[in-house]
């Protein structure tokens, strides 16, 4: 069995480039970051096994025909690190650090450990983490070209507290409960205002459907990053916090070349009734090439906003290109074309 | 000019790193692993991860025996869970497997008992325009054979090869070589 061994070279050279390239970062976030990596590197006296991954996502975008740019749209880092005693796997803690907007905002945007009970029955889990909600759970937009409307029906898609999970069988679950202020809060009081949970079920042995129930009760921010002013660091209070009770059902289905996912919630969020759609399909065109669609639909009280994509994923060997169109229809941007370069680096040690 | 200076200099330096440690990487991520080892392994108690490096030399070896350049993502480091009762006792391995079918990867487990004979093997995800190889009559072909017989197994399935039998017949043989070479001692074998 092997030990874990200290690779102080690698996480130094990644600290440097971090510095380096970023002389404008938070230094909060660079600090949590830091002793996130230093936390990782105290070996145990258990056995440990480690995941680092890098991300880099570059994109090019063309808004409303006339206006172009192109950014490092986010660099991710993450590592992981599990501990086993004698029995099994028990400890695993995780941290991922990103880096928005040409390093212009880096947030520490998931840090946690987790305790896990034989057989994945039980798992306790402590810290910053995406929440038991709809698709979330499998599957993230975040390195996409198009959005999900968990702004609108949570706030956010990660926060701070505790969560229970585990899988039985073809049921799995998880219950948490929040702070509600997502990844760019962390207020000193405890406050868990925020109650989220889901039951799946996966049927079958192959896991090509599986099916969820979520709902969520309590109060979160407003929306996920910032205030409407553009300021993060902003505080819970009457005005920014919102009011929330909402259900979903979500479904993920693998069908030869075709593969579906939709995600329906709806419910009350600051006293207003809420709905919101998300379908999104992939068809394998060919061995390295899929088509992409997607549809983003949320109704607020009076307010609609929609969200349409249609676009391609490219594979070849050394990276992956997305491209497409997306069009607003509530939005002061209707029409969008974005280019994405994409890659992943990931190494257990 | 700022941002796009700092996107090309990022850009360069994203992607500037060499072709094996790039976006086509075959890794085995496997969401709720429980689910699929308590169907191979219903007496497990709990499992325990374990990673394994591959030297230069060891690599040069999986590549002869199976006749082919391993997939990026799998040339550096072999991941497996060995599988524990209640006392701690290891008793069983489940290893996940991922080989390119036609598209995209199709992704399998298979469960091997503590005499190396295949337990049993689940298709985790697959894209592929022919599912015959989901079928239980193709994967109980392999369920019962010990894992000294892994060079024949291409023998076993005598129907009409699709990408999709061929990857699973190729990764389940490539994984059985690199479990070989790597953990398996000879008084295992």
């Amino acid at each position: 069995m092997k030990t874990a061994e200290l690779k102080l070279d690698l996480f130094e050279m990644l600290t440097r480039l971090f510095i380096t390239l970023a002389p404008w970062v938070r230094r909060t976030s660079l600090m949590a970051a830091m002793v996130l990596f230093l936390f990782a590197l105290i070996p145990g006296g258990v056995q440990a096994t480690w995941n680092l991954s890098v991300d880099g996502d570059a994109r090019y975008r063309l808004t409303e025909w006339e206006e172009h740019d192109a950014d490092i749209h986010l660099v991710g880092a993450s590592v992981r690190k599990t501990f086993s005693d004698n029995k099994g796997d028990r400890l695993i803690l995780f941290g991922l650090v990103e880096a928005e907007d040409n390093f212009s905002d880096v947030m520490l945007h998931e840090v946690y450990g987790q305790y896990k009970g034989p057989m994945g029955a039980w798992n306790i889990t402590a810290g910053r983490f995406g929440l038991p909600w709809g698709l979330l759970p499998g599957f993230s937009a975040s390195r996409l070209l198009y959005d999900m409307p968990h702004g609108a029906v949570l706030g956010m898609n990660v926060d701070n507290g505790f969560m229970l999970s585990g899988v039985n069988g073809p049921l799995d679950y998880a219950a948490s409960i929040t702070q509600g202020y997502g990844p760019r809060g962390t207020p000193d009081d405890l406050n868990l205002s925020l109650g989220t949970a889901r039951i799946g079920f996966t049927p079958g042995d192959t896991e090509e459907f599986s099916i969820g129930v979520s709902a969520a009760v309590g109060k979160s921010i407003r929306v996920h990053a910032a205030d409407p002013n553009g300021d993060a660091d902003m505080n819970m209070d009457k005005d920014s916090a919102l009011q929330r009770a909402v259900g979903g059902l979500d479904a993920t289905l693998y069908l030869g070349r075709w593969l579906g996912r939709v995600e329906l919630s709806a419910g009350r969020v600051d006293h207003r009734s809420m709905t919101a759609g998300f379908a999104a399909m992939d068809y394998a065109l060919l061995p390295r090439f899929d088509l992409n669609f997607a549809a983003n639909l949320v109704w607020h009280g009076s307010e609609f906003k929609d969200e349409w994509f249609a676009g391609f994923t490219g594979k070849p060997p050394w990276f992956t290109i997305r491209g497409g169109y997306r069009y607003a229809g509530n939005s002061p941007s209707h029409h969008e074309v974005i280019f994405q370069l994409y890659r992943l680096f990931s190494y257990n040690l | 000019m700022k941002s796009y200076f700092s996107f090309i200099v990022c850009f360069l330096i994203i992607f500037s790193v060499s072709p094996g440690s790039a976006q086509d990487i075959y890794l085995c991520v496997w969401r709720n692993p429980e689910r699929t080892m308590t169907r191979i392994f219903p007496d497990a108690r709990d499992y325990k991860t374990v990673n394994v490096r591959i030297t230069p030399a060891q690599r040069k070896t999986i590549e002869e025996i199976v006749g082919y350049e391993l997939l990026p993502g799998q040339q550096d480091q072999f991941q497996y869970f060995e599988m524990t009762d209640e006392k701690g006792q290891v008793i069983g391995t489940i290893i996940p497997s991922t080989q390119k079918g036609q598209f995209g990867a199709v992704e399998f487990v298979f469960g091997l008992d503590a005499d190396l004979v295949v337990r049993d093997l689940y298709i985790q995800r697959a894209r592929e325009r022919d599912q015959s190889f989901k079928d239980r009559s193709f994967l109980d072909l392999f369920a019962g054979r010990s894992i000294r017989e892994k060079m024949s197994f291409d023998q076993l399935y005598t129907g009409e090869p699709t990408p999709g039998t061929t990857a699973v017949i190729t990764g389940l043989i490539k994984a059985m070589v690199a479990f070989e070479t790597l953990v398996a001692t000879d008084a295992d074998l």
